[in-house]
């Protein structure tokens, strides 16, 4: 029984929110980008609003980025609530914290923005 | 000079679009000089343009729906956009590009905004300080009768960008047409024909010029 719980937490980290981890959902436009709980990615320059669904309402939670100079998270003062900002092209992680306890890292990509077509 | 914000008609020619993502508060576009066709007019200010000349200077404002207005708006990246401790701001690149409303107490983004930049592709000139005013094709003069000009930036499709950019004017031949920039804006200068004849005028805002034939008539051949 042992044996099989490392693999059983394998399955879990790579599994998304079934597991009982992050569920992030977006909540504004990306006009480009994407959002999951697992990896937030967009051009430099946008941002994107995102709430954070598995945090309980009596709860704090905050979203950490490591390095802000890349991706930058700010709260809204909503509920959970929180921008998203591409300040640099870059990868970094998003750590998402609930009562100052981490619950997982969020993969953060900030891509060049595309070229306008010739 | 004072800010102003930008006249309803006036934006409504540009293309008004650009909203409030969260809809916590309202985002209203500012004049930061007289170049900014914007605000060429008398009207009620609204909303922020769907397109922003870019290299163009202008401001945005952002008053809560609760609270004290206690906010600076500010670009998400310095790689597309600039912004200095008076809030005016520069996109510097094409593209779409988010603006934050950042609390200055609590530190928090309490919204955003998304805007457009579009690289001007021709420069409009008219008799009319209007945003509207259809741009002339040639300019044709009176010796010795001065008459003014003003110049504002278009983007692709012909549609007049708003922001300040800063123009230069030139004449080939001062013998023919003399050209003096107003005070206080480049985006206006009044042209002389000293003499009767056919000199170039080129009118230039960063990357993007015109040049126009100025036919003077009347008066003596140089």
């Amino acid at each position: 029984m042992m044996r099989a719980l490392p693999c059983f937490a394998a399955v879990c980290v790579i599994a998304t929110s079934a597991c009982g981890g992050i569920e992030l959902e977006q909540t504004g436009d990306l006009p480009i980008g994407s959002v999951t709980s697992e990896r937030i990615e967009m051009p430099v320059g946008l941002a994107v609003s995102v709430r954070l669904k598995s945090a309980k309402e009596d709860e704090e939670s905050a979203l950490v980025s490591a390095n802000k100079m890349i991706m930058d998270t700010s709260p809204t003062g909503n509920l959970h609530e929180f921008i998203v900002s591409a300040v640099s092209v870059g990868s970094t992680t998003i750590d998402v914290q609930v009562n100052s306890e981490s619950q997982g890292e969020i993969e953060a990509v900030v891509t060049a923005y595309p070229a306008a077509p010739q | 000079m004072a800010r102003h914000v930008a006249p309803l008609v006036a934006l409504a020619v540009m293309g008004c679009g650009s909203e409030s993502e969260l809809v916590r508060g309202s985002f209203d576009y500012e004049c930061v000089a007289d170049e900014d066709s914007a605000c060429w007019g008398t009207l009620s200010p609204t909303g922020v343009p769907d397109r922003i000349a870019v290299g163009g200077l202008f401001a945005i404002d952002y008053k809560p729906f609760e609270g004290a207005p206690n906010h600076a708006v500010v670009p998400v990246s310095n790689d597309r956009a600039s912004s200095n401790s008076s809030g005016t701001m520069q996109l510097v690149e094409e593209g779409v590009q988010a603006l934050l409303a950042q609390n200055l107490t609590t530190k928090a983004t309490s919204d955003y905004l998304v805007v457009n930049g579009v690289r001007p592709a021709d420069l409009f000139v008219s008799d009319e300080q209007d945003p509207s005013a259809d741009p002339l094709p040639s300019i044709e003069l009176e010796v010795m009768m001065p008459t003014t000009f003003f110049v504002r930036p278009a983007g692709p499709d012909g549609a007049t960008l708003p922001g300040a950019l800063t123009f230069t004017w030139t004449t080939e031949d001062p013998m023919v047409a003399t050209v003096e920039v107003a005070m206080g804006t480049t985006a206006e200068a009044t042209i002389t024909a000293q003499g009767a004849g056919t000199t170039n005028l080129t009118i230039a805002a960063g990357v993007v010029d015109v040049t126009f034939a100025v036919h003077a008539v009347g008066g003596m051949m140089p």
